[in-house]
């Protein structure tokens, strides 16, 4: 199975995150975009191991490695778990035995 | 409970429908998705569509963003149940009454589509590695991110600044591809079907994940209140739209709707605080990131570039720290958002002011009780002296107080509402949807340290201004029903104030 990575990303400065974001078309949909904290710039990535090698590589090849700073963590176990919990079945199916009516979570309380 | 996979999303909406059928229909979606999937959302209320305002929410338009159908669906179920079994909706800290309840059902339309995109998500929940981070549909030529394909300044290499920084692409690898033209993915045609279909839809949410984020319109740039002609449909702004911190273009939105929108998420980011004490930001969503394409901008677009559309304050919501959270945790956001969603359908209803309190208040028959002293309201984060002509608060009694429309307390000019143009009013007005924030009580205020004051019951009526008919919210004390030995004495030595709560007043 190939290896996913959840990739955050720092830098002081918010041009370079935006232009390696940009050249690499990187997938930052809905992370939250590029946040800022103490006048430092960071955004979270996912990538493929193939995609987080060639941006290692892209930030080496520039001259970036001090500028850009990349917190690499392998959740390819992480998202194996999660795939666990995806229901089986059909569980609201309705048969000529059984009506399974779905309940909210939120609690119902008597008045 | 798990991860509902595509199947049963599309069952228990059926479910649904078919067990609350004397308030809720299913709606077939005339598209089918790429891979013959065909969906279904559900239409909640009691009156047909065209009598009330309807609100669309929208869930699972992105692939990976697992838990929006689950959102969905227990908030639909909640809902409904709570309805048909008469009984009040509690998500951790935050409890709404039955009433509350009611009222979104026999006064509003709730159009809920959970799964806009299902072949996108049933391919991320059965790939593993980097599919199951799939975000886009699966048309076979090239995946689309549906939030970037609505007909909302679509062609963005040539609507934006060549320096802005859209999260959007051109090359059908990303996962922003905003697809070959506006509208042409079948999923994003499916809810651009309910928009026309219910054209009483004012309302809009599309629930993503993540970042804990509550969003806003515009996306394109910073917002503008005082140039109407600086907008999304002036050409001359094209080569310019898109940068932060310049003037050279900023979108325009008028202060009103600006009021009403950061309102209505701040409703919303207080009730999720409610439940569990998450802390979600409300901000424009420009702040996130400039878009092109997305539904937000779209639903709330029409009625600039349609003639004859709604208005509809449209809204993002972005739960979670990620995508995939555990269940046990994914459990937890769906009580977060729902309890938001509740909120957002009551705020919807009650938008406009305050237009008319009525407060009744019954006195308890008790020996050694006086009437000596002010008796106050305190509503929206002020308050009202219950003062009126004539004798009130005789032991035994019953006095009716109208604030607003129909007055009848003295000095409405400052004790009032700003409703009769007959005075001049100094009293500012109370937004409906700050009732239920700030808290509501009848306050005794003794002349003279011996006054005592019994009090048997208390019903305060309040309404809006902008729903026609008339829709309004009760309130009363749960410890007093009437009978008259739960009585509560006011008086120095025993305490000043009774709380009120939202709920249908006891007979």
């Amino acid at each position: 199975m190939e290896k996913v990575f959840k990739i955050k990303a720092h830098s002081d400065n918010l041009e370079l995150l935006q232009n390696l974001v940009r050249e690499l078309d990187l997938d930052i949909g809905c992370t939250g975009g590029i946040t800022v904290e103490k006048e430092r710039f960071s955004v979270d990535i996912y990538a493929s191991e193939k995609e987080a090698t060639i941006l290692e590589k892209k930030i080496v090849e520039k001259g970036l490695s001090k500028k850009i700073i990349l917190d690499i963590t392998d959740i390819t176990d992480y998202l194996s778990d999660r795939l666990k919990e995806v229901g089986t079945g059909d569980r609201y199916k309705e048969d000529k035995e059984a009506k399974v009516i779905p309940r909210g979570l939120g609690t119902k309380v008597k008045q | 409970m798990a991860y509902l996979n595509v199947q049963a999303v599309e069952s228990a909406l059926i479910s649904l429908a078919s067990a609350y059928s004397s308030v809720c229909g299913l709606i077939t979606l005339p598209l089918q998705t790429h891979e013959g999937r065909t969906c279904h959302a559900l239409r909640i209320g009691k009156k047909p569509k065209t009598e009330c305002d309807n609100i669309l929410i929208i869930g699972g338009v992105h692939a990976r963003e697992w838990g929006s159908c689950e959102i969905c669906i227990s908030f639909a179920a909640d809902l409904l149940e709570a309805y048909v079994t008469n009984t009040e909706l509690q998500y951790g800290g935050k409890i709404f009454s039955n009433n509350e309840i009611r009222t979104i059902i026999e006064n509003l339309n709730v159009i809920i589509f959970p799964d806009v995109n299902p072949d996108g998500r049933n391919f991320s929940q059965t790939h593993t590695g980097p599919d199951q981070l799939w975000r886009k549909n699966r048309n076979p030529t090239a995946g689309v991110d549906i939030n970037r394909n609505y007909d909302f300044l679509w062609d963005f290499p040539n609507l934006f600044s060549p320096l802005a920084f859209p999260v959007v692409s051109t090359n059908p690898t990303s996962e922003v591809y905003h697809g070959p033209s506006p509208f042409s993915e079948p999923e994003t045609r499916n809810v651009l079907w309910l928009l026309d279909e219910f054209p009483r839809i004012r309302w809009f949410i599309d629930i993503h994940s993540y970042s804990q984020l509550l969003l806003y319109n515009w996306g394109d740039d910073q917002n503008q209140s005082t140039d109407p002609s600086m907008n999304f449909r002036n050409n001359s702004f094209n080569s310019v739209r898109g940068i932060r911190n310049d003037t050279a273009y900023m979108e325009f939105i008028s202060a009103c709707d600006l009021t009403t929108v950061v309102s209505q998420a701040n409703q919303m980011k207080n009730s999720i605080n409610s439940v569990r004490g998450k802390n979600y930001i409300v901000e424009q969503s420009f702040d996130l990131y400039a878009t092109s394409g997305t539904s937000m901008d779209y639903a709330y677009s029409r009625h600039f570039t349609i003639a004859g559309k709604e208005k509809i304050f449209a809204f993002t919501i972005e739960w979670g720290a990620q995508f995939q959270p555990p269940w046990v945790e994914m459990e937890q956001i769906i009580l977060d958002i729902s309890s938001s969603l509740v909120t957002f359908c009551l705020q919807a209803q009650f938008e406009g002011n305050v237009d008319r309190i009525i407060v009744k208040i019954q006195t308890g028959d008790k020996s050694g009780a006086s009437t000596n002293g002010m008796v106050y309201l305190g509503i929206g984060g002020r308050e009202f002296r219950l003062n009126k002509s004539g004798n009130q608060f005789q032991r035994g009694t019953e006095d009716a107080f109208t604030i607003g429309v129909g007055s009848n307390v003295l000095k409405p000019d400052k004790n009032g509402l700003p409703l009769n143009p007959s005075f001049l009013n100094d009293s500012p007005e109370i937004p409906f949807n700050t009732v239920s924030v700030y808290p509501m009580y009848i306050r005794f205020e003794p002349s003279n340290s011996n006054d005592k004051w019994n009090v048997d019951r208390v019903c305060v009526n309040v309404t809006s201004n902008f729903c026609v008919p008339p829709v309004g919210l009760d309130f009363h004390s749960d410890i007093l029903n009437g009978l008259n030995d739960d009585n509560i004495w006011l008086e120095k030595d025993s305490g000043l104030f009774i709380g009120l709560r939202s709920g249908v007043c006891p007979s």
